[in-house]
């Protein structure tokens, strides 16, 4: 060893000892001395903390190499940034530990409680997690590479952008687990379980052949279209049918529907590509194709308005045998007053667009839903098919009650069946 | 403690070995310093004795050569110093107070940690 680094090695060594000296009077002491000196560097490289009480200790940026953790109390200790390549910290409680960005290459983590661990961002490469509890902790992020999680709890882990690359992942228990774009590229996984209690292996009676489950898993890259206006009931069925005529356009985007939200202030839809650079012609497309059934939609809603008008006016132009003012032979044989029901049926759609949108009454349908359901049926009168339009009456009444039930439209329409 | 950090005894023993040998090295440093010195004087003496100013040149030459040994020194020193002091921090002070010292004298040495 060279002269002046021999020197700094033999001075770094006296921090590590007066560190570890400061350590074991208490958390307390150690939090403290920390606080009133914050240009410390705390270095705990190698030292031997076994079982050692850290609960709630400010780790904060600390050296902690090849330190010896084993079944230490670290419950939400702050371990952020700090170095733990090679540490043992095997059975260690670390509880709701920070250890957002800390570097953990090597480390031993096997059968280590890390419920509710925030280990964002972390380097997890080549960490031995097998049996560890991670339930409910935020491993975001991290890099995971090469990493063994034989057995490990992940349930109800975020694992968002987690690189989880030639990873061993053979047991866990997945469950609720946040998984977008996770990388999953080379992983060793013969079984998992993804229920609730962790105990219903996946696949049941065989093992993963190696690559199936990247196979089955792979996070695909993810577009989303969001609903600036809202999101109206409808919307998810125009949206499946742009899919459709997506796929049939573009065979080679194989793109789905991922999600749907519809909560909240921004609701949207989640769509999955084949490859990233898939991802913008293929926005592009939904948004066009979107825009483009809209316009059907609008144009759709013309064309029955047409209809109605020429029932009114024109009944003969609706291909029905005439029997008197007013009135058509039916599709089923029936003379019917055609202009007398097509006013019973916009009396209910009067009704039901005159209820406010929070009414009770709306709770199982929605609005434009019910008004869509009487649009249809008054096309129905118009074409003289007026039993079917009765039926569909009547299934609404049982979904509005009384708001469409007590209108005395509703009681003729329920005598026509 | 841990194999990977050693005892203060051990410590101390090789704050005694590394402050023997840069004796030593501190030695050598001198005399090659003194070596250029009195080759450069004495290419100096000869430029002004014999006329022939072309002796001033090795002169030249051997004082700008001084800069390296000489930084060498003072840095051998330095680290005596701080060599030397450790101890003192260990036994006279706390723990704490002692940690704190150590990373100044650390700053001091290597600058930002």
């Amino acid at each position: 060893m060279a002269r002046s680094e021999e020197t700094r090695k033999i001075l770094e060594d006296i921090r590590v000892n007066l560190h570890i000296g400061i350590v074991k009077k208490g958390v307390e002491v150690w939090n403290k001395w920390l606080k009133a000196n914050p240009n410390i560097e705390p270095d705990l490289s190698g030292a031997a903390l076994r079982k050692v009480d850290l609960r709630g200790a400010n780790l904060r940026e600390a050296n902690l190499t090849g330190a010896d953790l084993h079944e230490a109390n670290l419950i939400n200790a702050n371990l952020f940034m700090a170095r733990l390549i090679k540490a043992d910290l095997s059975q260690a409680n670390l509880r709701n530990a920070r250890v957002i960005l800390g570097d953990l290459k090597g480390a031993n983590l096997s059968k280590a409680d890390l419920r509710g661990a925030d280990l964002s961002d972390a380097d997890l490469t080549e960490v031995d997690l097998s049996g560890a509890n991670l339930m409910g902790a935020s491993v975001a992020g991290t890099n995971m590479k090469k990493a063994n999680l034989t057995d490990a709890d992940l349930r109800g882990c975020s694992l968002i952008q987690t690189n989880f690359t030639e990873a061993m992942l053979t047991g866990a228990k997945l469950y609720g687990t946040a998984r977008d774009d996770w990388k999953i590229g080379g992983l060793a996984c013969k079984y998992v379980y993804w229920d609730f209690d962790g105990k219903q292996r996946s696949p049941k009676d065989r093992d993963l052949e190696p690559g199936e489950f990247e196979r089955l898993y792979a996070a695909l890259p993810t577009i989303e279209y969001i609903f600036e206006h809202g999101m109206s009931p409808i919307d998810p069925l125009i949206m499946d049918r742009v899919v459709q005529a997506i796929r049939d356009k573009w065979p080679e985007f194989d793109i789905k529907i991922d999600s749907i939200n519809a909560r909240g202030l921004a609701p949207s839809i989640k769509f999955t590509v084949q490859h990233e650079e898939q991802k913008e012609p293929a926005l592009e497309e939904v948004r066009k194709g979107y825009k483009t059934k809209l316009r059907q939609l609008e144009s759709e809603r013309d064309r029955y308005w047409e209809v109605i008008k020429a029932a009114f006016d024109k009944p003969r132009e609706v291909k029905l045998i005439t029997a008197g003012p007013g009135a058509i032979v039916a599709t089923d044989g029936s003379t019917i007053n055609i202009q007398q029901h097509i006013h019973n049926a916009l009396e209910l759609q009067k009704a039901i667009a005159e209820e406010p949108e929070e009414s009770k009454s709306f709770a199982k349908v929605a609005k434009k839903t019910a008004l869509d359901i009487i649009g249809e049926a008054i096309k129905d009168i118009a074409k003289g098919q007026v039993k079917e339009a009765a039926k569909q009456i009547i299934e609404l009444g049982k979904d509005f009650g009384p708001i469409v039930a007590k209108t005395a439209a509703y009681a003729f329409f329920k005598s026509l069946i | 403690m841990n194999n990977s950090v050693p005892e203060i005894d051990k410590i101390l023993q090789r704050i005694d070995n590394v402050l023997k040998s840069n004796r030593r090295i501190e030695l050598l440093y001198i005399v090659l310093t003194t070596i250029l010195f009195g080759c450069g004087i004495g290419c100096m003496i000869r430029a002004l004795v014999t006329g022939a100013f072309a002796w001033s040149t090795p002169s030249a030459v051997t004082t700008g050569l001084l800069y390296w040994p000489l930084k060498q020194i003072r840095s051998i020193r330095k680290e005596n110093i701080a060599l030397a002091t450790a101890p003192i921090l260990i036994e006279r002070l706390p723990s704490d107070k002692a940690a704190v010292e150590l990373q100044k004298l650390l700053h001091t040495l290597y600058g930002e940690q």
